[in-house]
Protein backbone atom coordinates (compact mmCIF):
# COMPACT_ATOMS: atom_id res chain seq x y z
CA UNK A 1 0.00 0.00 0.00
CA UNK A 2 1.28 3.93 -0.79
CA UNK A 3 1.95 5.44 2.54
CA UNK A 4 -0.15 8.69 1.83
CA UNK A 5 -2.97 10.53 3.23
CA UNK A 6 -5.19 10.60 5.80
CA UNK A 7 -6.24 7.51 8.22
CA UNK A 8 -8.24 6.42 10.54
CA UNK A 9 -5.76 5.80 14.16
CA UNK A 10 -5.84 3.09 15.81
CA UNK A 11 -8.29 2.53 18.82
CA UNK A 12 -10.87 5.11 17.38
CA UNK A 13 -14.15 3.60 16.07
CA UNK A 14 -12.41 0.50 14.79
CA UNK A 15 -13.97 -2.32 16.64
CA UNK A 16 -16.43 -3.21 13.65
CA UNK A 17 -16.46 -2.95 9.81
CA UNK A 18 -19.77 -0.52 10.16
CA UNK A 19 -18.00 2.18 11.79
CA UNK A 20 -14.54 2.28 10.23
CA UNK A 21 -16.83 1.57 7.13
CA UNK A 22 -18.15 5.28 7.87
CA UNK A 23 -15.52 7.07 8.50
CA UNK A 24 -13.75 5.81 5.14
CA UNK A 25 -17.15 7.05 3.45
CA UNK A 26 -16.51 10.20 5.56
CA UNK A 27 -13.16 10.64 3.22
CA UNK A 28 -10.41 8.48 5.35
CA UNK A 29 -7.77 7.01 2.97
CA UNK A 30 -7.51 4.28 4.97
CA UNK A 31 -8.33 2.59 8.26
CA UNK A 32 -6.23 1.08 11.17
CA UNK A 33 -8.84 -1.37 13.08
CA UNK A 34 -8.48 -1.38 17.03
CA UNK A 35 -5.41 -3.57 18.29
CA UNK A 36 -6.19 -7.33 18.26
CA UNK A 37 -4.58 -10.17 20.25
CA UNK A 38 -4.75 -13.45 20.21
CA UNK A 39 -7.77 -13.89 22.92
CA UNK A 40 -10.64 -12.31 23.77
CA UNK A 41 -9.76 -9.48 25.83
CA UNK A 42 -12.07 -7.33 28.50
CA UNK A 43 -9.52 -4.41 28.60
CA UNK A 44 -9.59 -2.28 32.22
CA UNK A 45 -13.12 -0.70 34.56
CA UNK A 46 -14.53 2.73 33.21
CA UNK A 47 -14.09 5.47 33.61
CA UNK A 48 -11.86 4.04 30.57
CA UNK A 49 -11.48 8.07 29.53
CA UNK A 50 -10.97 11.42 30.99
CA UNK A 51 -10.31 14.96 30.01
CA UNK A 52 -7.53 17.39 31.37
CA UNK A 53 -6.31 20.66 29.63
CA UNK A 54 -8.20 20.03 26.42
CA UNK A 55 -6.52 16.52 25.96
CA UNK A 56 -8.41 13.15 26.15
CA UNK A 57 -6.92 10.55 28.61
CA UNK A 58 -7.75 6.75 27.70
CA UNK A 59 -7.01 3.63 29.32
CA UNK A 60 -9.49 1.60 27.68
CA UNK A 61 -7.32 -1.68 28.14
CA UNK A 62 -6.94 -3.72 24.78
CA UNK A 63 -10.71 -4.44 24.84
CA UNK A 64 -10.77 -7.09 22.14
CA UNK A 65 -12.45 -9.69 20.60
CA UNK A 66 -9.25 -11.84 19.66
CA UNK A 67 -8.14 -12.84 16.37
CA UNK A 68 -9.95 -15.76 15.35
CA UNK A 69 -13.36 -13.27 16.06
CA UNK A 70 -12.31 -10.34 14.10
CA UNK A 71 -12.32 -11.93 11.18
CA UNK A 72 -15.65 -11.62 10.29
CA UNK A 73 -15.34 -8.09 10.69
CA UNK A 74 -12.16 -8.48 8.31
CA UNK A 75 -14.35 -9.86 5.97
CA UNK A 76 -16.55 -7.27 5.28
CA UNK A 77 -13.47 -4.96 4.93
CA UNK A 78 -12.05 -6.76 2.59
CA UNK A 79 -15.19 -6.38 -0.05
CA UNK A 80 -14.29 -2.31 0.41
CA UNK A 81 -11.29 -1.28 -2.13
CA UNK A 82 -9.79 1.17 0.59
CA UNK A 83 -6.98 -0.18 2.72
CA UNK A 84 -7.24 -1.59 5.91
CA UNK A 85 -4.29 -1.47 8.27
CA UNK A 86 -4.47 -4.68 10.89
CA UNK A 87 -3.23 -3.59 14.54
CA UNK A 88 -1.96 -6.73 16.10
CA UNK A 89 -0.17 -6.92 19.58
CA UNK A 90 0.89 -9.66 21.84
CA UNK A 91 2.67 -10.58 25.09
CA UNK A 92 5.77 -11.71 23.54
CA UNK A 93 7.59 -12.12 19.76
CA UNK A 94 5.65 -15.18 19.53
CA UNK A 95 2.53 -14.32 20.17
CA UNK A 96 2.50 -11.57 17.75
CA UNK A 97 3.46 -13.87 14.71
CA UNK A 98 1.05 -15.83 15.71
CA UNK A 99 -1.45 -13.12 15.36
CA UNK A 100 -0.44 -11.27 12.36
CA UNK A 101 0.01 -14.43 10.61
CA UNK A 102 -3.49 -15.28 11.00
CA UNK A 103 -4.08 -11.44 10.22
CA UNK A 104 -2.28 -11.58 7.47
CA UNK A 105 -4.62 -14.26 5.86
CA UNK A 106 -7.82 -12.05 6.14
CA UNK A 107 -7.01 -9.48 3.75
CA UNK A 108 -5.24 -6.51 5.30
CA UNK A 109 -3.47 -3.93 3.15
CA UNK A 110 -0.59 -4.20 6.10
CA UNK A 111 0.06 -4.60 9.91
CA UNK A 112 0.41 -2.13 12.77
CA UNK A 113 2.26 -3.70 15.36
CA UNK A 114 1.03 -1.72 18.69
CA UNK A 115 4.72 -2.30 20.48
CA UNK A 116 3.30 0.89 22.77
CA UNK A 117 0.12 1.15 24.45
CA UNK A 118 1.19 3.39 27.85
CA UNK A 119 -1.45 1.36 30.40
CA UNK A 120 -1.11 -2.55 29.14
CA UNK A 121 1.44 -4.95 29.65
CA UNK A 122 2.86 -4.44 26.35
CA UNK A 123 3.69 -0.74 27.23
CA UNK A 124 7.46 -1.71 27.28
CA UNK A 125 8.15 -3.49 24.11
CA UNK A 126 9.34 -0.11 22.36
CA UNK A 127 11.27 1.18 25.29
CA UNK A 128 14.15 -0.60 24.35
CA UNK A 129 16.01 -1.13 21.06
CA UNK A 130 16.62 -4.87 21.01
CA UNK A 131 13.12 -5.95 22.27
CA UNK A 132 11.24 -4.18 19.67
CA UNK A 133 13.89 -5.50 16.77
CA UNK A 134 12.89 -8.92 18.01
CA UNK A 135 9.33 -8.07 17.44
CA UNK A 136 9.42 -6.99 14.37
CA UNK A 137 11.80 -9.51 12.82
CA UNK A 138 8.93 -12.43 14.57
CA UNK A 139 6.43 -10.67 12.27
CA UNK A 140 8.32 -9.90 9.26
CA UNK A 141 9.39 -13.79 9.54
CA UNK A 142 5.68 -14.98 8.81
CA UNK A 143 4.38 -12.24 6.63
CA UNK A 144 4.86 -11.18 3.29
CA UNK A 145 2.66 -7.35 3.90
CA UNK A 146 3.88 -4.15 4.48
CA UNK A 147 4.66 -4.13 8.44
CA UNK A 148 4.72 -0.77 10.68
CA UNK A 149 6.03 -0.33 13.86
CA UNK A 150 4.31 2.07 16.60
CA UNK A 151 6.59 3.73 18.74
CA UNK A 152 5.67 5.51 22.34
CA UNK A 153 7.09 8.90 23.00
CA UNK A 154 7.89 7.46 26.52
CA UNK A 155 10.91 6.47 25.78
CA UNK A 156 14.02 8.65 26.57
CA UNK A 157 15.60 7.32 22.95
CA UNK A 158 12.84 6.57 20.89
CA UNK A 159 15.29 7.13 17.88
CA UNK A 160 17.57 4.34 18.47
CA UNK A 161 14.19 2.21 18.87
CA UNK A 162 13.17 3.50 15.31
CA UNK A 163 16.69 2.56 14.25
CA UNK A 164 16.39 -1.46 15.37
CA UNK A 165 12.72 -1.51 13.80
CA UNK A 166 14.02 -0.44 10.75
CA UNK A 167 17.13 -2.89 10.99
CA UNK A 168 14.77 -5.62 11.37
CA UNK A 169 12.71 -5.21 8.29
CA UNK A 170 10.29 -2.65 9.52
CA UNK A 171 8.18 -1.06 6.21
CA UNK A 172 7.58 2.36 7.91
CA UNK A 173 7.11 3.53 11.97
CA UNK A 174 3.70 4.99 13.26
CA UNK A 175 4.63 7.98 16.16
CA UNK A 176 3.84 8.57 18.37
CA UNK A 177 1.63 6.14 20.59
CA UNK A 178 -0.19 8.19 23.85
CA UNK A 179 1.77 10.10 26.10
CA UNK A 180 1.32 8.49 29.42
CA UNK A 181 -0.68 10.48 31.54
CA UNK A 182 -3.29 10.70 34.89
CA UNK A 183 -5.81 12.91 36.20
CA UNK A 184 -6.96 13.19 39.44
CA UNK A 185 -10.37 14.43 40.63
CA UNK A 186 -9.66 17.01 43.68
CA UNK A 187 -13.28 16.78 44.79
CA UNK A 188 -13.15 13.23 45.22
CA UNK A 189 -9.38 13.55 45.79
CA UNK A 190 -8.65 10.27 43.83
CA UNK A 191 -7.71 9.34 40.40
CA UNK A 192 -10.42 9.40 37.60
CA UNK A 193 -9.28 6.02 35.30
CA UNK A 194 -10.18 2.88 36.61
CA UNK A 195 -6.53 1.36 35.73
CA UNK A 196 -5.47 4.88 37.68
CA UNK A 197 -3.30 6.42 34.61
CA UNK A 198 -3.53 6.35 31.35
CA UNK A 199 -2.56 7.76 27.56
CA UNK A 200 -2.26 11.15 26.64
CA UNK A 201 -4.34 12.13 22.99
CA UNK A 202 -5.41 15.06 21.63
CA UNK A 203 -4.17 19.22 20.59
CA UNK A 204 -2.00 19.21 23.75
CA UNK A 205 0.07 16.09 22.41
CA UNK A 206 0.53 17.76 19.12
CA UNK A 207 4.33 19.06 19.01
CA UNK A 208 5.72 16.19 21.05
CA UNK A 209 4.24 13.83 18.06
CA UNK A 210 5.95 16.74 15.93
CA UNK A 211 9.24 16.69 17.48
CA UNK A 212 9.15 12.82 17.37
CA UNK A 213 8.38 12.71 13.42
CA UNK A 214 11.25 15.51 12.84
CA UNK A 215 13.94 13.23 14.49
CA UNK A 216 12.99 10.14 13.53
CA UNK A 217 12.50 11.45 9.37
CA UNK A 218 15.70 12.90 10.19
CA UNK A 219 17.57 9.70 10.93
CA UNK A 220 16.10 6.78 9.36
CA UNK A 221 15.11 6.02 5.86
CA UNK A 222 11.76 4.42 5.87
CA UNK A 223 8.02 6.15 5.95
CA UNK A 224 7.16 7.68 8.91
CA UNK A 225 3.38 7.81 9.52
CA UNK A 226 2.99 10.85 11.75
CA UNK A 227 -0.20 10.37 14.55
CA UNK A 228 -0.74 12.44 17.85
CA UNK A 229 -2.69 15.31 18.07
CA UNK A 230 -3.66 16.56 14.43
CA UNK A 231 -6.96 18.08 14.39
CA UNK A 232 -7.12 20.98 11.64
CA UNK A 233 -4.88 20.79 8.12
CA UNK A 234 -2.60 23.17 9.35
CA UNK A 235 -1.11 20.67 11.64
CA UNK A 236 -1.47 17.92 9.09
CA UNK A 237 1.04 20.53 6.78
CA UNK A 238 3.55 21.16 10.17
CA UNK A 239 3.64 17.54 10.45
CA UNK A 240 4.10 16.79 6.92
CA UNK A 241 6.80 19.47 6.99
CA UNK A 242 8.36 17.24 10.30
CA UNK A 243 8.78 14.26 7.84
CA UNK A 244 5.36 12.47 7.78
CA UNK A 245 4.53 10.59 4.68
CA UNK A 246 0.95 9.67 5.71
CA UNK A 247 -1.14 11.37 9.14
CA UNK A 248 -3.37 9.17 11.11
CA UNK A 249 -6.31 11.11 13.08
CA UNK A 250 -8.15 9.60 16.25
CA UNK A 251 -9.02 11.75 18.75
CA UNK A 252 -10.08 14.81 16.43
CA UNK A 253 -12.68 12.29 15.10
CA UNK A 254 -14.81 12.75 18.24
CA UNK A 255 -15.67 16.58 17.27
CA UNK A 256 -16.24 15.85 13.56
CA UNK A 257 -16.04 12.59 11.55
CA UNK A 258 -15.30 14.39 8.56
CA UNK A 259 -11.96 15.60 9.91
CA UNK A 260 -10.57 13.78 7.09
CA UNK A 261 -12.08 15.48 3.78
CA UNK A 262 -11.72 18.85 5.65
CA UNK A 263 -8.33 18.20 6.06
CA UNK A 264 -7.05 16.96 2.70
CA UNK A 265 -9.10 19.80 1.56
CA UNK A 266 -7.06 22.38 3.58
CA UNK A 267 -3.58 21.05 2.60
CA UNK A 268 -4.63 20.70 -1.13
CA UNK A 269 -4.97 24.41 -1.31
CA UNK A 270 -1.76 24.86 1.12
CA UNK A 271 0.31 23.00 -1.48
CA UNK A 272 -1.84 24.82 -5.03
CA UNK A 273 -0.96 28.43 -3.04
CA UNK A 274 2.65 27.64 -2.38
CA UNK A 275 3.25 26.38 -5.54
CA UNK A 276 3.97 22.42 -4.64
CA UNK A 277 3.39 19.44 -7.46
CA UNK A 278 2.34 17.02 -4.43
CA UNK A 279 2.76 16.84 -0.67
CA UNK A 280 6.12 15.02 -1.20
CA UNK A 281 7.30 17.93 -1.78
CA UNK A 282 6.60 18.86 1.76
CA UNK A 283 7.59 15.93 3.89
CA UNK A 284 10.70 16.70 5.47
CA UNK A 285 10.67 19.97 4.51
CA UNK A 286 11.41 21.91 7.72
CA UNK A 287 14.90 20.60 8.57
CA UNK A 288 17.33 17.92 7.76
CA UNK A 289 19.75 18.06 10.23
CA UNK A 290 20.55 14.32 11.91
CA UNK A 291 20.39 16.09 15.66
CA UNK B 1 -11.79 21.32 19.98
CA UNK B 2 -13.61 22.03 23.25
CA UNK B 3 -12.55 18.63 25.29
CA UNK B 4 -14.61 19.39 28.41
CA UNK B 5 -17.65 19.46 26.37
CA UNK B 6 -17.68 16.76 24.22
CA UNK B 7 -16.44 14.80 26.94
CA UNK B 8 -19.85 15.84 28.61
CA UNK B 9 -17.77 18.39 31.10
CA UNK B 10 -17.08 15.67 33.86
CA UNK B 11 -18.24 16.45 37.32
CA UNK B 12 -18.27 15.13 41.16
CA UNK B 13 -21.62 15.30 42.81
CA UNK B 14 -22.77 13.63 45.79
CA UNK B 15 -26.27 11.90 46.12
CA UNK B 16 -28.69 14.18 47.70
CA UNK B 17 -31.43 11.32 47.90
CA UNK B 18 -32.54 8.15 47.33
CA UNK B 19 -36.10 6.75 46.53
CA UNK B 20 -36.53 3.14 46.63
CA UNK B 21 -38.22 2.40 43.61
CA UNK B 22 -38.66 -1.70 43.83
CA UNK B 23 -37.14 -4.86 45.77
CA UNK B 24 -34.22 -4.03 43.15
CA UNK B 25 -34.63 -0.88 41.78
CA UNK B 26 -33.62 2.64 43.51
CA UNK B 27 -33.69 6.47 41.99
CA UNK B 28 -30.67 8.19 42.71
CA UNK B 29 -30.86 12.15 43.14
CA UNK B 30 -28.60 14.71 42.80
CA UNK B 31 -27.72 18.26 42.24
CA UNK B 32 -25.60 19.66 39.18
CA UNK B 33 -24.12 23.26 39.72
CA UNK B 34 -23.50 24.22 36.00
CA UNK B 35 -27.13 24.21 33.54
CA UNK B 36 -27.04 21.54 31.42
CA UNK B 37 -29.59 21.30 28.53
CA UNK B 38 -32.27 18.18 28.80
CA UNK B 39 -34.46 16.32 26.68
CA UNK B 40 -36.34 12.91 27.58
CA UNK B 41 -34.57 9.95 26.17
CA UNK B 42 -31.32 11.35 26.97
CA UNK B 43 -27.99 9.65 29.15
CA UNK B 44 -24.90 10.76 31.67
CA UNK B 45 -22.66 8.48 32.11
CA UNK B 46 -22.05 7.68 36.00
CA UNK B 47 -18.80 6.87 37.37
CA UNK B 48 -18.89 4.56 40.32
CA UNK B 49 -15.78 5.00 42.19
CA UNK B 50 -13.59 1.84 42.27
CA UNK B 51 -16.27 -0.31 40.07
CA UNK B 52 -16.66 1.10 36.66
CA UNK B 53 -18.41 4.05 34.92
CA UNK B 54 -21.94 2.73 32.75
CA UNK B 55 -24.67 4.54 31.09
CA UNK B 56 -28.00 5.69 32.48
CA UNK B 57 -30.92 7.34 31.71
CA UNK B 58 -31.98 10.22 33.21
CA UNK B 59 -35.29 9.50 34.83
CA UNK B 60 -35.67 13.16 36.29
CA UNK B 61 -34.43 16.97 35.80
CA UNK B 62 -35.73 19.80 38.25
CA UNK B 63 -32.94 21.75 37.99
CA UNK B 64 -30.62 21.07 39.67
CA UNK B 65 -31.47 17.72 40.63
CA UNK B 66 -31.25 15.34 38.48
CA UNK B 67 -32.57 11.80 38.84
CA UNK B 68 -31.35 8.50 37.23
CA UNK B 69 -33.04 5.02 38.51
CA UNK B 70 -30.78 1.98 38.55
CA UNK B 71 -31.51 -1.95 38.69
CA UNK B 72 -29.06 -4.37 40.16
CA UNK B 73 -27.60 -5.83 37.46
CA UNK B 74 -24.13 -5.90 37.59
CA UNK B 75 -21.14 -4.82 39.62
CA UNK B 76 -21.58 -1.01 39.06
CA UNK B 77 -25.26 -0.91 39.07
CA UNK B 78 -25.25 -2.73 42.50
CA UNK B 79 -22.71 -0.43 43.96
CA UNK B 80 -24.91 2.57 42.98
CA UNK B 81 -28.41 0.96 44.87
CA UNK B 82 -25.96 -0.04 47.92
CA UNK B 83 -25.24 3.99 48.01
CA UNK B 84 -26.77 6.48 50.52
CA UNK B 85 -26.91 9.98 51.29
CA UNK B 86 -23.49 11.96 50.54
CA UNK B 87 -21.79 9.20 48.93
CA UNK B 88 -19.79 10.73 45.56
CA UNK B 89 -20.31 9.74 41.97
CA UNK B 90 -19.20 11.49 38.72
CA UNK B 91 -21.62 12.26 36.08
CA UNK B 92 -20.80 13.48 32.24
CA UNK B 93 -23.31 14.63 29.93
CA UNK B 94 -26.40 14.38 28.74
CA UNK B 95 -25.72 12.68 25.93
CA UNK B 96 -27.34 11.38 23.28
CA UNK B 97 -30.38 11.47 20.41
CA UNK B 98 -34.15 12.27 23.03
CA UNK B 99 -37.42 11.69 21.60
CA UNK B 100 -39.29 13.85 19.30
CA UNK B 101 -42.41 14.45 21.42
CA UNK B 102 -44.44 15.81 18.49
CA UNK B 103 -47.41 13.82 19.33
CA UNK B 104 -51.12 14.31 19.95
CA UNK B 105 -51.62 10.68 20.99
CA UNK B 106 -48.63 8.69 22.11
CA UNK B 107 -48.56 5.20 23.45
CA UNK B 108 -45.76 4.37 25.45
CA UNK B 109 -44.55 1.13 26.82
CA UNK B 110 -41.92 0.36 29.03
CA UNK B 111 -40.64 -2.88 30.12
CA UNK B 112 -38.77 -3.32 33.39
CA UNK B 113 -35.94 -0.84 34.37
CA UNK B 114 -37.10 0.82 30.84
CA UNK B 115 -39.47 3.26 31.82
CA UNK B 116 -36.56 5.19 33.39
CA UNK B 117 -35.95 7.52 30.27
CA UNK B 118 -40.18 7.72 29.14
CA UNK B 119 -41.07 9.10 33.00
CA UNK B 120 -39.34 12.25 31.59
CA UNK B 121 -40.72 11.58 28.17
CA UNK B 122 -44.38 11.28 29.46
CA UNK B 123 -44.24 14.44 31.63
CA UNK B 124 -42.96 16.25 28.60
CA UNK B 125 -45.90 15.27 26.27
CA UNK B 126 -48.88 15.61 28.78
CA UNK B 127 -47.13 19.50 29.30
CA UNK B 128 -47.08 19.87 25.40
CA UNK B 129 -51.10 18.77 25.64
CA UNK B 130 -50.66 15.05 23.88
CA UNK B 131 -52.76 12.27 25.20
CA UNK B 132 -50.61 9.33 26.24
CA UNK B 133 -51.71 5.71 27.14
CA UNK B 134 -48.76 4.71 28.74
CA UNK B 135 -47.91 0.27 29.23
CA UNK B 136 -45.82 -0.24 32.33
CA UNK B 137 -44.82 -3.85 32.10
CA UNK B 138 -42.62 -6.13 33.92
CA UNK B 139 -42.26 -9.37 34.42
CA UNK B 140 -43.96 -9.42 38.21
CA UNK B 141 -45.98 -6.87 40.22
CA UNK B 142 -42.79 -6.54 42.07
CA UNK B 143 -41.14 -5.36 39.61
CA UNK B 144 -43.06 -2.31 38.59
CA UNK B 145 -41.29 0.72 38.50
CA UNK B 146 -42.92 4.30 39.17
CA UNK B 147 -46.25 2.12 39.66
CA UNK B 148 -47.63 4.37 42.71
CA UNK B 149 -46.69 7.49 40.83
CA UNK B 150 -48.36 6.52 38.07
CA UNK B 151 -51.38 5.52 39.97
CA UNK B 152 -51.87 8.33 42.22
CA UNK B 153 -50.81 10.49 38.97
CA UNK B 154 -54.62 12.31 37.72
CA UNK B 155 -54.51 13.57 34.55
CA UNK B 156 -57.46 13.40 32.17
CA UNK B 157 -55.31 12.76 29.32
CA UNK B 158 -53.31 10.36 30.60
CA UNK B 159 -54.10 6.90 31.16
CA UNK B 160 -52.13 4.04 32.50
CA UNK B 161 -52.43 0.01 31.88
CA UNK B 162 -50.17 -2.84 34.11
CA UNK B 163 -49.13 -6.14 32.08
CA UNK B 164 -47.08 -8.54 33.98
CA UNK B 165 -45.51 -11.46 32.62
CA UNK B 166 -46.93 -13.88 35.13
CA UNK B 167 -50.25 -11.83 35.83
CA UNK B 168 -49.75 -11.03 39.29
CA UNK B 169 -50.99 -7.56 38.45
CA UNK B 170 -53.13 -6.17 35.92
CA UNK B 171 -52.79 -7.50 32.14
CA UNK B 172 -51.06 -11.06 31.93
CA UNK B 173 -48.15 -11.61 29.39
CA UNK B 174 -46.17 -10.17 27.57
CA UNK B 175 -46.03 -6.67 26.67
CA UNK B 176 -46.42 -6.92 22.80
CA UNK B 177 -49.36 -8.57 23.52
CA UNK B 178 -51.24 -5.96 25.56
CA UNK B 179 -50.02 -3.67 23.12
CA UNK B 180 -52.04 -5.80 20.57
CA UNK B 181 -55.01 -5.65 22.29
CA UNK B 182 -54.75 -1.63 22.57
CA UNK B 183 -54.63 -1.27 19.32
CA UNK B 184 -57.50 -2.62 18.94
CA UNK B 185 -59.98 0.40 19.09
CA UNK B 186 -57.25 2.99 19.75
CA UNK B 187 -55.58 4.83 17.73
CA UNK B 188 -52.21 6.54 17.97
CA UNK B 189 -50.08 8.71 15.94
CA UNK B 190 -46.83 7.19 17.71
CA UNK B 191 -45.21 5.01 19.64
CA UNK B 192 -42.40 5.55 22.19
CA UNK B 193 -40.64 2.31 24.00
CA UNK B 194 -37.65 1.66 25.79
CA UNK B 195 -37.32 -1.86 27.41
CA UNK B 196 -35.71 -5.25 26.47
CA UNK B 197 -34.60 -5.07 22.62
CA UNK B 198 -37.04 -8.35 21.82
CA UNK B 199 -40.36 -6.58 22.96
CA UNK B 200 -39.32 -3.24 21.59
CA UNK B 201 -38.90 -5.72 17.88
CA UNK B 202 -42.05 -7.00 18.70
CA UNK B 203 -43.78 -3.32 19.19
CA UNK B 204 -41.80 -2.57 15.86
CA UNK B 205 -43.81 -4.95 13.89
CA UNK B 206 -46.97 -4.07 15.34
CA UNK B 207 -45.69 -0.26 15.14
CA UNK B 208 -44.90 -0.60 11.18
CA UNK B 209 -48.34 -2.77 10.54
CA UNK B 210 -50.72 -0.32 11.85
CA UNK B 211 -48.21 2.45 10.39
CA UNK B 212 -47.66 4.19 13.50
CA UNK B 213 -44.69 6.29 13.98
CA UNK B 214 -41.94 4.41 16.22
CA UNK B 215 -38.95 5.39 18.56
CA UNK B 216 -37.30 3.09 20.65
CA UNK B 217 -34.35 3.75 23.13
CA UNK B 218 -31.85 0.90 22.66
CA UNK B 219 -29.20 -0.13 25.02
CA UNK B 220 -25.78 -1.22 24.03
CA UNK B 221 -22.42 -2.23 26.12
CA UNK B 222 -20.47 1.69 26.34
CA UNK B 223 -17.43 2.30 27.30
CA UNK B 224 -17.27 6.34 26.03
CA UNK B 225 -20.51 7.97 25.77
CA UNK B 226 -19.27 9.97 23.44
CA UNK B 227 -18.70 8.66 19.98
CA UNK B 228 -14.84 7.75 19.98
CA UNK B 229 -14.79 4.41 21.28
CA UNK B 230 -17.09 2.71 18.40
CA UNK B 231 -17.97 -0.22 21.10
CA UNK B 232 -22.06 0.63 21.06
CA UNK B 233 -22.18 0.64 17.10
CA UNK B 234 -24.98 -0.74 15.15
CA UNK B 235 -24.21 -2.42 11.90
CA UNK B 236 -24.19 -1.81 9.53
CA UNK B 237 -24.30 1.60 9.20
CA UNK B 238 -22.12 2.04 12.26
CA UNK B 239 -24.39 4.05 13.28
CA UNK B 240 -23.34 4.91 17.30
CA UNK B 241 -26.01 4.33 20.24
CA UNK B 242 -24.25 6.62 22.34
CA UNK B 243 -24.04 9.79 19.32
CA UNK B 244 -26.94 9.11 17.03
CA UNK B 245 -28.93 7.38 19.71
CA UNK B 246 -29.81 5.75 21.98
CA UNK B 247 -33.38 6.63 20.39
CA UNK B 248 -34.01 5.82 16.99
CA UNK B 249 -36.88 5.96 14.67
CA UNK B 250 -38.75 3.10 13.15
CA UNK B 251 -37.29 4.32 9.93
CA UNK B 252 -34.11 4.12 11.21
CA UNK B 253 -34.51 0.54 12.56
CA UNK B 254 -35.66 -0.76 9.80
CA UNK B 255 -31.54 -0.06 8.39
CA UNK B 256 -30.40 -1.71 11.15
CA UNK B 257 -29.36 -5.48 10.67
CA UNK B 258 -28.64 -6.01 14.79
CA UNK B 259 -31.75 -4.70 16.10
CA UNK B 260 -33.60 -7.21 18.01
CA UNK B 261 -31.15 -10.04 16.83
CA UNK B 262 -27.41 -9.08 18.60
CA UNK B 263 -25.66 -6.90 20.02
CA UNK B 264 -21.65 -6.74 21.64
CA UNK B 265 -20.64 -7.80 24.67
CA UNK B 266 -17.30 -6.25 26.56
CA UNK B 267 -14.98 -7.92 24.41
CA UNK B 268 -16.70 -6.89 21.11
CA UNK B 269 -18.24 -10.28 20.36
CA UNK B 270 -21.58 -11.13 18.81
CA UNK B 271 -24.64 -12.11 21.35
CA UNK B 272 -28.02 -13.18 20.90
CA UNK B 273 -30.65 -10.50 22.14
Amino acid sequence: MKIQGYWLASGVLGVTASTMLRTLNSGADAVVTKSIGLHPRKGHHGPVLATSHGGLLNAVGLTNPGIDAFEEEMQILRETKVPVVLSVFGDSPEEIAVVAEKGANMGPSAIELNLSCPHAEISQISHSPAVTSEYVKAVKEVVDLPVFAKLTPNATDYVSVGKAAQDAGANAIVAINTVRAMKIDILQQRPVLGNISGGLSGPPIFPIAVRCVYNLHNALSIPIIGVGGVSTWEDAVEMHLAGASAIQIGTAVMEDIEVFSKIKKGVNTYLKDRGHKSVDEIVGAAGGDKS
Amino acid sequence: MKMEELMGNPVSVQVSKVITETPRSKTLQFALKNPIEFQPGQFVMVWVPGVDEIPMSISSWNPPEMGITVQSIGEATQALVSMSKGDWIGIRGPFGNPFSTNSKKALVVGGGVGVAPLRPLIYTLLDGGSEIIFVNAAKTKNELIYREEFERFRNPKFKVEIATDDGSLGFKGFATDAVSNLLDGNEFDRMYTCGPEVMMAGLYDHAKKGKIRFQASLERFMKCGCGICGTCAMDPTGQLVCADGPVFTGEQLAKLTNFGKYHRDAVGMKKEC
